[in-house]
């Protein structure tokens, strides 16, 4: 009896923190009152981001995982992954999937908590430390960095109701890059996105 | 306690004021004078707040382009109505025409706010409260909903017209405003996960404080039963009400109300 009654209690307490997880992971889009198609910038762990490839809005859409970061070779990886474009439908023949990558040579940790040191953080791209790379429509392109950063402006340890839950990264980007031999201009980036257990991988 | 004291003194204030109206009611003396006992309850339409800084916004219940009412796209759903229990003096007036009348009001306004529901019920039914935030940890805590109950003790003033009289049924029409003073408060949160009531006394201080002091303007049309120099009972429906406070932030804003009062009318 007692052993069905943990089991029971075992039972709903995964459930509810399922649920809540669920939630969580959704995308809450806040306009930008300037760039109406921007996602403002928040603190929240909305699960959103955006900027201008050019003039071309990158941002992300519901049916990729916004966020994921990476561990591995003593580097880490942050990546945003969504689409290039006016957000079509995934099923349309304008949906351009996008990833941008920010490689972090020399920073490491082991589980997801560890990102919380990256928190009042800016990284100037250009240094050899970081590399960027984007994915566009099944393309691979390693970007030569002119000039730019990323900012993590807040990296946040959430707790619900106790439990921990994600890591919420906040913050800007913005660079000059060269691209298949053009100069191209990424700009008013932000993101505002929640990095848990099923985002992180180490490897 | 103290509510229950305010209560008591507007119930004997009305209770002397009955014997008298008995005593003159026996002398056969000509009344211009009324006394008014009503209680009734008004609801408020309240616009919920969607950019509260410590409820974390979620996903839009319907996406807006399918919503005839702007509020059906918010994740925050807000409730409000308040109860009274009132005791006036009328004077008539230009051959009873007119009524004017002041008096004294013990009114309880209760606030909710909780999550908006889901057309399609499959999102949680709870909202995220920021409980706390130092240096790089964040706590949030899940939160059904939070009830705000205040008390206000105030001065009502009104303007009756009694336009016609058909045999023992009267009609009128009323203007009103109530000028109310905040007298005790209690806000109630209550958290999805029971454990979590050991941080509701320090939660609540993130809440919005109650207003301190309100208006409320109204206009009603009531029924007043019984003949005319005689005791009689009155129906009264306020359509519309409007609350108005000097508070930037409170916990909903309300927008306009509709409500009924029963009561009783006796002859001074």
């Amino acid at each position: 009896m007692k052993k069905h009654l943990l089991l029971l209690t075992g039972i709903s307490a995964f459930l509810l923190l399922i649920s809540c997880e669920q939630e969580l992971e959704e995308s809450v889009f806040h306009p930008d009152p300037d760039h109406p198609d921007l996602p403002e910038y928040s603190e929240w762990g909305y699960n959103t981001f955006g900027a201008y490839y050019d003039r071309k809005l990158f941002s992300y859409n519901d049916y990729e995982i916004p966020a994921k970061v990476i561990s591995n070779n003593g580097a880490t990886l942050l990546m945003l992954k969504g689409s290039l474009g006016e957000k079509p439908y995934y099923s349309s023949q304008d949906y351009i999937e996008m990833s941008l990558s920010f490689m972090l040579k020399g920073f490491v940790t082991n589980d997801y908590t560890g990102l919380a040191m990256l928190n009042d953080t800016i990284i100037d791209l250009t240094n050899s430390d970081c590399a960027v790379f984007a994915r566009i429509d099944g393309d691979s392109i390693g970007m030569q960095i002119l000039s730019g950063n990323l900012q993590v402006k807040k990296a946040q340890h959430l707790f619900v109701d106790n439990q921990s839950m994600n890591i919420i990264l906040s913050g800007y980007f913005g660079f000059q890059a060269i691209v298949h031999g053009e100069p191209i201009t990424m700009s008013y980036g932000r993101f505002d996105v929640g990095i848990g257990t099923d985002d992180f991988y180490q490897y | 306690m103290r509510d229950t004291r305010i209560l008591m003194l507007i119930l004997m204030v009305a209770a002397s004021l009955s014997l008298k109206a008995q005593q003159d009611t026996l002398i056969g003396k000509q009344n211009h004078l009324f006394v008014f006992f009503n209680a009734g309850a008004d609801f408020i339409i309240c616009s919920p707040p969607e950019d509260k800084e410590y409820i974390r916004g979620s996903v839009n219940t319907y996406p807006e382009e399918y919503c005839f009412d702007l509020n059906m796209a918010k994740s925050m759903k807000a409730l409000s109505y308040r109860t009274h229990a009132e005791a006036y003096v009328e004077g008539r007036l230009l051959k009873n025409l007119l009524g004017v009348s002041a008096g004294i009001k013990y009114t309880r306004v209760t606030t909710i706010l909780c999550k908006n529901d889901n057309w399609s019920g499959t999102d949680s039914k709870y909202l995220y409260f920021l409980y706390q935030h130092t240096g790089t940890t964040t706590e949030y805590l899940r939160l059904n909903s939070i009830t705000q109950n205040s008390t206000y003790v105030g001065f009502p003033l009104e303007l009756r017209v009694y336009p016609n009289h058909i045999h023992r049924v009267q009609v009128y029409y009323k203007l009103g405003a109530d000028f109310n003073f905040l007298v005790s408060s209690q806000t109630h949160m209550d958290f999805f996960n029971k454990a979590m009531d050991v941080y509701e006394k320090e939660a609540v201080k993130t809440i919005e404080d109650p207003w301190k002091s309100y208006t409320c303007i109204y206009v009603a049309a009531g029924l007043k039963i019984g003949r005319n120099n005689k005791p009689g009972f009155n129906l009264e429906v306020n359509a519309p009400s409007f609350i108005m406070y000097n508070k930037n932030k409170s916990l909903v804003e309300p927008m306009a109300g509709i409500g009924v009062q029963l009561g009783l009318q006796l002859p001074l």
